[in-house]
């Protein structure tokens, strides 16, 4: 991993830090993955292949 | 003129090439001899079209890779798919109005056969595309269904009137300890 890989980790974990303060839900979704394999993560996962993020839930 | 095959061929020569990708050609033989046409590239066109994803793209393209196939060929063909969860079956689809079919002893004439839930994810959803409500709502429902229910407004499909949280007969806790 060079240098500009790792500042684009730090980036990413600063962004979401900054998500989850405002209250956003993370998942982590494996490659391919269905709902049921979506894992709900709070510490950011470098080697997450991707991560969705959706907001908290309200009755309408 | 005439190929091998018997179709009517044409020769042309590359005259320039343009910056944006566009060349133009003169035909030297054939039907076209003598004619010049600018055109873009095939590979351009294949360029072309791998264009940026507009965001109501990607947001349906997320949501259908999180569906199993019975799960897409519902929400394609009406918009709607439905899932199990510990509390019962539930149709995503229809915001403001989700049919749930709760668990329960169904033989008790006053446990209800179906549901009306509404939940939806915080903020304005008018700049939400429409896919993003779904994944939010079946992501937040698969990995924390308590915190679903928890907050979901609800009515009796022969009420008009919403009724608020908790949904009447539904045992959060002990639903869920039973799907663990």
């Amino acid at each position: 991993m060079g240098p500009e890989d790792t500042e684009a980790l730090e980036r990413a974990a600063k962004v979401f830090e900054v998500e989850l303060g405002k209250g956003g839900l993370a998942f982590s979704v494996p490659p391919g993955g269905r709902d049921r394999d979506a894992e709900r993560i709070t510490r950011f996962d470098p080697g997450a292949d991707e991560i969705v993020w959706v907001r908290p839930v309200a009755g309408g | 003129m005439p190929t091998e095959d018997g179709t009517i061929g044409s020769v042309y020569e590359v005259v320039a090439e343009h910056p944006d990708g566009r060349i133009t050609l003169r035909f030297t033989e054939g039907v076209l001899a003598g004619r010049t046409v600018t055109a873009f590239t095939d590979e351009h066109c294949d360029i072309a079209h791998a264009r940026p994803l507009t965001p109501r793209e990607k947001a349906e393209r997320l949501l259908v890779s999180l569906l199993d196939p019975q799960q897409r060929l519902a929400w394609s063909a009406k918009r709607r798919f439905r899932l199990g969860t510990p509390y019962g079956v539930l149709e995503l689809g229809a915001l403001h109005n989700m049919s749930f079919w709760p668990k329960g002893p169904h033989w008790d004439p006053g446990h209800p056969k179906l549901l009306y839930l509404c939940v939806v994810p915080r903020g304005d959803l008018q700049r939400l595309p429409e896919a993003d409500i779904w994944t939010n709502l079946l992501l937040v429902v698969r990995a924390e269904p308590e915190r679903f229910f928890a907050v979901a407004n609800w009515r009796a499909p022969s009420h008009t009137s919403w009724y608020r949280p908790p949904i009447a007969g539904l045992r959060l806790g002990q639903a869920l300890l039973q799907h663990n």
